[in-house]
């Protein structure tokens, strides 16, 4: 099966930050951005032979990667479907099922992994196939380049999708690890092209969370309309498969931390999307945070 | 016992849902038409009325206030039932807000998650007729209109109005779009004229031929018709654009069907290179007259200054679109002729 986890985290920071982060540097020349911005994470990738894997950076690196997928998931949750429902009752699903991810076997852990894998490319197959009518080219035009611009946006973007693979992971199955990153690029980068080919890149910055006015988008004349809400388990299970592994990574030993642990994320998670501000700061600044803990992790203990 | 008291948990949870609305709760809104009075926005809404004895197939409320989102909330003022926005099919605009611009609710409409985008947007001379009219069981305002403008642009391209979603993508590209007209004459819902809105208010009625070109443009129709000596209906087509730095090539290229023909004796294959001959300088003619027109009116109707921008970013400047040169092609395949071999009155006298 191989290691199927690294298609996950290594996109689920594309949802809701860094797709439109990347959108709204570089316009139309995002896809350049995204092209380099992979090129540039296999170059790490196959220079990377050993991370740090002390337990203080593994903790925190899983509490960072528990922490962002919640927020944006609650967030969105609330802003597309449940407006009235409290960020405190729809942070306790995603938070829940992670940790029961988390705490299955690793037969069970992997086979998880696997079957959410192939749904969702499934899922990803079937909406690229009916959006595809829908995507003009005109709409990537017109052409920009912007070189400092596409440079920062293929940081960010590299940044966005090595991090949590090198924080992760032990990066044991390098040949896995790169396929799944490579699958999942393209992924990212599919969907990117269709948000702006259906969109148009004028559109498409102004949305929170463009991926899922996306799959809106998704209409066979009259009787295949309004499935976004099928569509749009494919991004929730790359956040709660990125939850679980989160915790995974926190390696929470005993019965009472367990639990504290999750209480302390609920409360944090419930303050964190309360706040427009804090969100906003979050999508914005997330790199900055990303940023030292990839050096961290790239400098393995002696 | 943790096991135990996680199911109890799950069976208590099962009984229903948190915040959850009773389908009967909902009032499925059907259309929402605005008008400006005295300084305030009226805003009805209506409703479907869905039960087993109702008499009318939809029923108005209305409220009014100094913004749009402060007369939607007024609507509801008095009713125990919550709106439900995600069915709406089409928005109504009076023709007083036409004129002074209609981009001021835009941001709420395209912020609230309750609105699809994809309703159609119209503009009525007289809103009380709306409001007066009696629906059938089953049948609403919102409804009616919305299928009955999608069919006239999608089977003759005739009549051209936007919905939301088409009104944004111009809005922010600082275009030019067209919205439809709509009233109801002898107690039936009727598609009148399209305007164009020049910097978000309503500028010019428009010809029918500069809507047709209007909706292959941006590919609202399927198919149309055209006619003269010989009729045709032109479907499975595209309209290819080609921008050059001095000139905009527009190419039809598609199938024709020939609906009918007067007076030729018989339609051998010279006969039809030469309908088919005739129907392409026909288009071609036809629409150079409507660039011509275009310009006449010293608009740009068809957005050909956003276009060459795509392309010439650097180049464009806003009377760009009038220097340019325009040509058509039209390369219409006649691939099918019907029943008959020959035409009907030009085998009468056959012997």
């Amino acid at each position: 099966m191989g290691n199927k986890e690294a298609f996950f985290y290594s996109r689920v920071l594309f949802w809701g930050f860094g797709i439109s982060l990347i959108l709204n540097l570089t316009g139309t020349s995002f896809w350049i951005s995204e092209i380099l911005g992979t090129l540039l994470g296999f170059i790490v990738l196959l220079l990377v032979k050993n991370v740090n894997s002390s337990k203080i950076l593994k903790k925190i690196s899983g509490i960072v990667f528990a922490f962002f997928p919640a927020i944006i998931l609650v967030n969105m949750g609330g802003t597309m479907y449940l407006r009235h429902t409290p960020n405190f009752l729809l942070a306790i699903f995603p938070i829940l099922v992670g940790f029961m991810l988390s705490r299955l076997n690793k037969n069970g852990f992997k086979s998880s992994i696997f079957y959410m894998f192939v749904f969702s490319i499934i899922l990803f197959l079937f909406a690229g196939a009916m959006l595809i009518p829908s995507a003009k080219p005109l709409h990537v035009l017109p052409f920009s380049f912007d070189l400092p611009k596409i440079l920062q946006g293929a940081g960010i973007f590299a940044l966005t999708s090595v991090t949590p693979i090198l924080c992760l992971n032990d990066m044991k199955d390098k040949k896995s690890i790169l396929l799944n990153y490579g699958t999942s690029m393209i992924t990212v980068i599919g969907i990117s092209l269709l948000i702006v080919m259906v969109m148009g890149s004028e559109e498409a910055i102004l949305y929170r969370y463009p991926e899922f006015v996306l799959l809106k988008r998704i209409k066979v004349y009259e009787f295949f309309s309004n499935v976004e809400n099928l569509f749009v388990i494919m991004i929730v299970t790359d956040f709660v498969t990125t939850i679980g592994l989160g915790f995974k990574n926190m390696n929470l030993k005993g019965k009472l931390i367990p639990f504290l642990v999750i209480l302390a994320l609920l409360f944090v998670v419930d303050f964190a999307t309360s706040s427009s501000n804090i969100m906003t700061w979050f999508y914005f600044y997330y790199p900055f945070i990303l940023l030292p803990l990839l050096i961290a992790t790239l400098f393995p203990k002696k | 016992m943790r096991k135990i008291l996680l199911l109890i948990a799950c069976i208590l949870m099962l009984g229903g849902c948190y915040d959850y609305h009773e389908l009967n709760d909902l009032e499925i809104v059907s259309s929402m038409i605005i008008d400006y009075k005295d300084d305030k926005y009226v805003v009805n809404v209506e409703f479907l009325d869905t039960s087993k004895d109702a008499k009318r197939g939809s029923h108005f409320l209305s409220g009014e206030g100094k913004n749009l989102k402060a007369a939607i909330n007024n609507v509801f003022f008095d009713s125990t039932l919550l709106p439900f926005y995600s069915h709406m099919k089409t928005l109504i605009i009076s023709e007083n807000i036409a004129r002074a611009g209609i981009d001021e609710f835009f941001d709420f409409l395209l912020r609230d998650t309750q609105f699809r985008k994809d309703f159609f947007v119209f503009v009525a001379s007289d809103i009380d007729e709306f409001l007066d009219f009696e629906t059938e069981k089953n049948e609403s305002i919102g409804e009616m209109a919305k299928m009955s403008a999608k069919r006239n642009q999608e089977k003759n391209g005739h009549y051209k109005t936007s919905t939301f979603r088409e009104l944004i993508y111009h809005y922010l590209r600082d275009n030019n779009y067209v919205l439809g007209s709509i009233s109801i004459e002898d107690d039936v819902i009727t598609l009148d004229d399209s305007y164009l809105f020049v910097d978000n208010k309503m500028n010019i009625k428009l010809e029918k031929g500069a809507v047709l070109l209007e909706n292959l443009i941006y590919e609202g129709n399927q198919s149309f018709q055209i006619y003269g000596e010989n009729n045709f209906e032109i479907h499975g087509y595209s309209l290819d654009r080609k921008i050059k730095k001095d000139k905009i090539v527009l190419t039809l290229k598609g199938h024709a069907r020939l609906l009918d023909s007067q007076g030729k004796s018989s339609l051998d294959e010279k006969e039809l290179v030469e309908i088919e001959k005739e129907l392409n300088d026909k288009l071609e003619k036809f629409f150079e007259d409507v660039v011509s027109y275009s310009k006449k009116q010293d608009v740009d109707i068809f957005n050909f200054n956003y276009f060459y921008y795509l392309f010439y970013p650097k180049l464009v400047k806003p009377e760009t679109w009038k220097d340019l040169e325009y040509e058509f092609k039209s390369d219409l395949n006649l691939s099918e002729k019907g029943l008959l071999l020959n035409s009907l009155g030009g085998i009468r006298n056959g012997k």
